[in-house]
């Protein structure tokens, strides 16, 4: 009776931490160069742990909640990930990024040091303005400007320009200027409907860190036509009496591919849109547009993209489309097969908008986004269009999440090992626009962490802007 | 009949190779650019550009993406200058009236041009 008793005390202690650990997060760790599965790689949430084998696979046996798990294997960057398990099977799959940092840090021979970026990663814009308007030219370039030795940001004393050299003259290539005043805009050609020129001089930003150009009107045509959605631009930094004190090349990432032929009438898609449109809602769009009347959809349809109100009572732009076509998705087996099914109105099959590290670790559009039913549901339920949008911290933990209540492209540095460095860097200025952030299918998107660190990683480099006194490590404590 | 079937394709292959490559100088691969451009044959202006460039845009996107800009109609070398493998040329290009661009009137712009030689000859070079 006795062995029977502790047979069962036995083997409750064994069963117990099972019952408890119900869940299993599983899933494949790759290299994220090569695409090969890892072995040897340690999962773990600081108290269980598993190993990878032979191809990459693991499984690992977790209770219920929400855990911060880590992936560590010799020669690569430690990773983590936040994870939500409940009872049943939770896929992680991971991406390790090889260990770096053994070059010669070009800017240990420079006296400044220029980060600039794109704020969104891809911005849209269209190849004929003479039916409606979407969205027009428009493109925001940031930079920041640091003396090395303190690191610290110049925002005074010193111009920073801009300029794209290959697009000096938007109005070869699109019609946007013949219909602006319709659209709302009077502007000048080859000016943005902010008054941002196509070369100029940036402005402070808001925050006072940095210097902008909101609404610099690029194309994704260089001026002797060539189609290039990754054209770059120059940003020169000179001090008050002109002299040059450093350059950096930066990509203005825009791209026309939104594939409405892939649904739309080939022979004019526009004019299809604007007969079903006009079929379903009972507007004249067709009949006004043969007339040379032109609209944006922002006249009706509430737009945050361009901070116009619409009508009273009409979906906002980015609910309407999305609502409208969220089950319309598979009329055509082009659509069908269009992949991520995003790219059938978002740039693109060819444009490859999202193609920065996410991208690179096996991460979708819907992974941060959901697919279109999410996009709809959410707007549905509230959500802002483009100023509620996804959330590192969804995913990363809180060491390398936004600001809180802050989109990432306007969050900054807050957990430096250095306090002087807090709220002074912004998050995009190391890490890049969103959608392209380093490193980058793209290799003109890594110029600027070439020129100055050597590679195109991330800034990870406390020598980029520090000339002594900082050793490696990471920059978020 | 076989040997000069052979002899013709032979002759074809060598036709297309050096279509946009190997030989010349770069004022021959400029005149290839702009002169297919001028012909509306986008596929052979596609050849035109170095790898980088090719290994990110497509043949049938670039041939679709460039019908929907503006129609080169006439060009001109204003200078040319050959350091090593790289080139650089500033050219006068002229495009046709466009109705679709509200262009009444041809309209003339000056571009820069980068060039580089590498193991395909020389190549117009976008970044």
């Amino acid at each position: 009776m006795n062995r029977w008793k502790s047979g069962w005390i036995a083997l409750l202690l064994c069963a117990a931490p099972a019952a408890a650990r119900a869940g299993t997060i599983s899933g494949v760790v790759k290299d994220i160069n090569s695409g090969g599965g890892l072995s040897g790689v340690t999962i773990s949430d600081g108290t269980h742990s598993t190993t990878t084998g032979s191809t990459g696979s693991y499984a690992l046996a977790e209770a219920a909640g929400t855990y911060t798990l880590t992936a560590t294997r010799v020669s690569y960057l430690k990773t983590s990930l936040v994870v939500t398990v409940g009872s049943g099977t939770v896929t992680t799959n991971w991406a390790l990024t090889p260990s770096y940092g053994t070059q010669v840090i070009p800017a240990a021979s420079m006296q400044y040091v220029i980060f600039a970026w794109n704020d969104l990663g891809m911005h849209c814009d269209q190849d004929d303005y003479s039916y409606f308007m979407v969205l027009p030219p428009y493109n925001t370039m940031h930079a920041q400007v640091f003396h090395r030795g303190d690191g610290q940001p110049i925002t005074s004393g010193i111009t920073v320009s801009y300029s794209f050299p290959k697009k000096t003259n938007s109005t070869l290539h699109t019609n946007f200027w013949s219909y602006a005043a319709q659209y709302g805009f009077n502007v000048a050609p080859n000016v943005g409907i902010t008054g941002t020129p196509l070369a100029g001089n940036m402005k402070l930003d808001a925050n006072g860190l940095g210097f902008v150009a909101v609404g610099i009107p690029l194309t994704p045509y260089d001026d002797d036509g060539t189609w290039d959605p990754y054209g770059t631009g120059t940003i020169t930094v000179k001090s008050s009496t002109g002299q040059v004190l450093q350059t950096a090349t930066v990509v203005g990432p825009v791209s026309t591919e939104m594939m409405c032929v892939n649904c739309h009438s080939a022979s004019n898609p526009q004019l299809d849109i604007l007969q079903r449109h006009d079929q379903h809602q009972g507007t004249t769009l067709a009949s006004d547009q043969s007339k040379g009347i032109v609209h944006a959809c922002s006249e009706c349809h509430p737009d945050n993209a361009l901070g116009r109100a619409g009508k009273p009572g009409v979906e906002s732009l980015s609910l309407a489309m999305h609502n409208f076509h969220k089950d319309k998705m598979a009329s055509t087996s082009t659509a069908l097969n269009t992949t991520p099914d995003c790219y059938n109105c978002h740039p693109g099959p060819k444009t490859q908008c999202m193609r920065g590290i996410m991208e690179r670790a096996g991460k979708t559009c819907h992974d941060c986004h959901g697919d279109i039913y999410g996009v709809t549901n959410s707007l549905l339920a509230g959500r802002r269009d483009w100023l509620d949008e996804p959330k590192c911290g969804s995913c990363h933990d809180a060491k390398h999440a936004e600001n809180s209540g802050t989109l990432y492209r306007n969050s900054v540095l807050k957990n430096a090992p250095d306090g002087d460095m807090n709220n002074r860097i912004y998050c995009e200025g190391c890490h890049n626009g969103t959608h392209g952030e380093f490193t980058t299918q793209v290799a003109a998107d890594q110029s600027i962490p070439k020129k100055f660190q050597g590679d195109g990683y991330w800034i990870w480099s406390c020598t980029v802007c520090h000339s002594s006194g900082y050793g490696s490590g990471s920059m978020h404590h | 009949m076989v040997r000069l079937r052979t002899i013709f394709a032979a002759a074809g292959a060598a036709v297309l190779l050096a279509a946009c490559s190997r030989g010349g100088e770069p004022r021959a691969a400029l005149d290839r650019f702009f002169g297919s451009q001028i012909r509306k044959d986008y596929a052979a202006t596609y050849d035109c550009y170095d790898g980088a460039y090719r290994a990110k845009v497509s043949r049938d996107e670039y041939v679709r993406h460039r019908a929907e800009a503006s129609t080169l109609e006439s060009y001109q070398v204003l200078s040319l200058e050959q350091r090593g493998d790289q080139a650089h040329a500033a050219v006068v290009l002229v495009f046709a009236a466009s109705p679709k661009v509200g262009r009444l009137a041809p309209a003339s712009t000056t571009v820069q041009e980068d060039l580089v030689r590498g193991p395909e000859g020389w190549r117009v070079r976008v970044w």
